[in-house]
Formats: structure tokens, C-alpha cells, sequence
């Protein structure tokens, strides 16, 4: 049992540093990345289409008034309520 | 004050008088019985209910209770004045968006997920027919109708009425869709908090209204998920679909509760754009409206009601 674990470790270590190595060698042969020839500013990009603005709130809502709302501080609040149904 | 609570047509009812405490709570009990057999009579999630009946005799003459023909004529009457925007022969568009069942069942197991599921040619409210002699009404063949648009708040001031019987001043709330006679004693206006659409637990502002309804409309309370959309479960009548609006949700304030809660969905279905124009032929109804970033908005004629 002894001898099983001893050869497991060593078989274990071994593995380790020739997968180490054995990556190391791949990467340093692998090709290398072209160089960029071209600058980013000479890139002509397509222009982004616009959206249309959102029909509603940007025409007639001036015609409501607008209300500000402030957390409430009252210590007691209505026994009736409205949220909507 | 005398408070009496409890639950019926799927939302909290909140009853408020003044008065002798005997007379006050008979008129409790009688409110309480005239919103029970409303909710019988009208609901369309029971085969039972008068409604139901109503929806499987189309395409024949129907005797209808005179609670039902007196709110049919009303809800034509509302068709005509909104152009159509308010409709409750959407019946079929709603459930196909998922709302077959109670809003309760679909809390508790979710909504009806087949949204593959064709609808006829949408008709025409206009083509019911009611028969003031004999009291008889006819839905054209195909025709299904929800009156859960006008219902409520119908029901809500015919309730304060019969409570007014007993009471020197008092008010009903249906789930938010309110109706108050007279004032409480030594106040000048009846006190309302208005929830924020998206947290209820939150109060926008207090809107301090007289003798008169209050209704609100939104698109986040009856809500659900059907696939991969969010439904809710008002239908624009020109699309079929839910309606896509800048608003979350609508108040309105009107001298009747049916006038109150048909134009708080009619302005929230119409949006910014077509409201001004529905406003500016109603000048008796005051808008409050909260917008999709939790901004309240409202007509001119609203600075009187709010608080904040």
C-alpha cells in the first residue's frame, strides 16, 4: 500500500512538470498576434441609427403640472388608500 | 369613525361612518350584503353568476336582473363617451393575455401560459342591445363581456348609499376605488394616501377630496407573467394587448365612482398623448398620474386635491 501511494506521488509530481514544460513549449512556438496596421481613427465606422424619441412624455406632458414627492413624515397616514385596482 | 373591513370581489373593502353606533352598524351589514351579491351577480369567474349567464345566452334575448341592465346601459353610455377606449367586450382579449381565472388563483398558480390562442374579429359594444320596454338585452353572437372596468366602482357607490342610509356621513373602499358622502365630522375634505405603483407600502401623496369617487387604475397590481412577457390586465380595445402606456398608474377624481374608475383606465390605456384631448371634454374629472420613473403628474385642475 506503501509502495502504491510513493509511486502515485511521484507519478503525480513527474506529470505536473513535464504538463508545466510541456505548455511552456507550446505558447513559446505558438504564432504570434499580427502586428495592427491600421489606426483606430482611420476605421470608418457605420453611423449608428437614431432613434425616434419616445412619443409620449416629450410633447404635451407639459400641459400637466408636475408635483414633487417627498417621503412622507406624517406620523399617522389615512386609514383610506388608493393604488389602483 | 366607525371602520368596518373585510374582502370580497378580490380586493380589501374599507367601510367608514358616523353616526349612531346601532344605525351604523346596520348599515355596515347592509353594505356589506349589497357588495356580496353584487360581486355574485357580476363576477365573471363563477358559471353561476348572472354574468356568465349573460355571456352564454349571445346571440339570444336575455332577462337581466335590473342591477345588470342598469349598469349595461351605463357601461354603453361610457363606450360612446370614450370613443370606444373603454369596452367591456374585451373579455376574450383578456383571457387570452392569461386572465381566465381569478387574480387570486393566478397569485396562487400562476396565469393561463397558451397566448397562441385565436380571438374573432373584435365587436362592437355598441351592437348590444338593450330594450327599455321589456327590460330585455341582447349580446350579438360571440360577444363576451367583463364589466370588472365599471363594476366596482358602481358597486362602491350604490354601497355608500345604502350606508348613507344609516349614517350621517360615511365612505366605501372597493380596493382603491373610493365613494364618500358628506365629510367627517370637523374636517373639511376626506383623507386618501396614494400608493406608489410600484410599492404600495409607500404613500406619494394625500389627496384631501370632498363628497364625491376616487378610482385608480394601474398596471403593476394585476400583473403576471405569461412566458417570457409581463401582462396586465388592461386591455387596449384598438390593439387587443395590454396596454403599452407612459403611465404606471391614474387617479381620478369625478363626481360618480363609474365616472372615476372608466376614465382612470380610459386615461391610462390613452396615455399622454390622447388624455389631454379626453380631459379637455371632461372638465368635471381631476387626473393624477405617476409615471414609469415614479414622477406624479397631474391635470390642472388637480392642485386642489393633493398634498404631498
Amino acid at each position: 500500500m506503501k509502495i502504491f501511494q510513493k509511486s502515485l506521488r511521484v507519478w503525480i509530481a513527474t506529470a505536473s512538470v513535464a504538463g508545466f514544460f510541456g505548455g511552456w513549449a507550446l505558447l513559446a512556438h505558438a504564432p504570434k498576434p499580427a502586428p495592427v496596421t491600421q489606426s483606430s481613427a482611420q476605421v470608418e465606422l457605420t453611423p449608428v441609427p437614431t432613434l425616434a424619441p419616445i412619443p409620449s412624455l416629450n410633447g404635451r406632458i407639459q400641459n400637466f403640472q408636475q408635483f414633487s414627492v417627498a417621503p412622507r413624515t406624517r406620523q399617522t397616514l389615512p386609514r383610506f388608500r388608493t393604488g389602483g385596482s | 369613525m366607525e371602520y368596518y373591513e373585510f374582502r370580497a370581489m378580490n380586493s380589501a373593502i374599507v367601510l367608514a361612518a358616523e353616526g349612531d353606533p346601532k344605525q351604523v352598524a346596520l348599515g355596515f351589514r347592509n353594505a356589506r350584503e349589497f357588495i356580496e351579491e353584487s360581486e355574485q351577480r357580476f363576477t365573471r369567474f363563477s358559471d353561476q353568476s348572472e354574468l356568465s349567464q349573460l355571456n352564454r345566452a349571445a346571440g339570444q334575448w336575455f332577462h337581466p336582473s335590473p342591477a345588470m341592465f342598469e349598469l349595461l346601459k351605463l357601461a354603453q353610455q361610457y363606450v360612446n363617451l370614450t370613443d370606444g377606449l373603454f369596452d367591456p367586450s374585451i373579455l376574450p382579449y383578456l383571457q387570452r393575455a392569461g386572465y381566465d381565472r381569478s387574480m387570486d388563483e393566478i397569485r396562487l398558480n400562476g396565469a393561463n401560459q397558451d397566448f397562441t390562442v385565436s380571438v374573432q374579429e373584435k365587436l362592437n359594444f355598441k351592437t348590444l342591445l338593450l330594450d327599455e320596454e321589456t327590460g330585455l338585452v341582447w349580446l350579438p353572437p360571440g360577444m363576451q363581456i367583463d364589466l370588472g372596468g365599471i363594476a366596482k366602482g358602481w358597486i362602491a357607490e350604490r354601497a355608500a348609499r345604502l350606508l348613507a342610509e344609516k349614517t350621517s356621513s360615511c365612505a366605501v373602499n372597493a380596493g382603491g376605488d373610493l365613494f364618500m358622502i358628506g365629510l367627517p365630522e370637523g374636517q373639511s375634505a376626506w383623507e386618501i394616501a396614494l400608493e406608489h405603483p410600484r410599492d404600495p407600502d409607500q404613500t406619494l401623496a394625500i389627496l384631501r377630496v370632498g363628497p364625491e369617487a376616487v378610482a385608480t387604475s394601474s398596471i403593476m397590481k394585476r400583473a403576471w407573467r405569461q412566458g417570457d412577457r409581463q401582462q396586465h390586465h388592461l386591455i387596449d380595445p384598438r390593439s387587443g394587448e395590454p396596454a403599452i402606456t407612459d403611465w404606471l398608474s391614474v387617479t381620478v377624481i369625478a363626481p360618480q365612482a363609474a365616472t372615476a374608475e372608466v376614465f382612470a383606465k380610459v386615461l391610462l390605456i390613452a396615455g399622454t398623448e390622447q388624455a389631454m384631448d379626453i380631459l379637455a371634454s371632461q372638465d368635471e374629472i381631476a387626473f393624477i398620474a405617476v409615471d414609469r420613473q415614479g414622477r406624479l403628474w397631474g391635470s390642472q385642475n388637480s392642485k386642489e386635491y393633493i398634498n404631498v
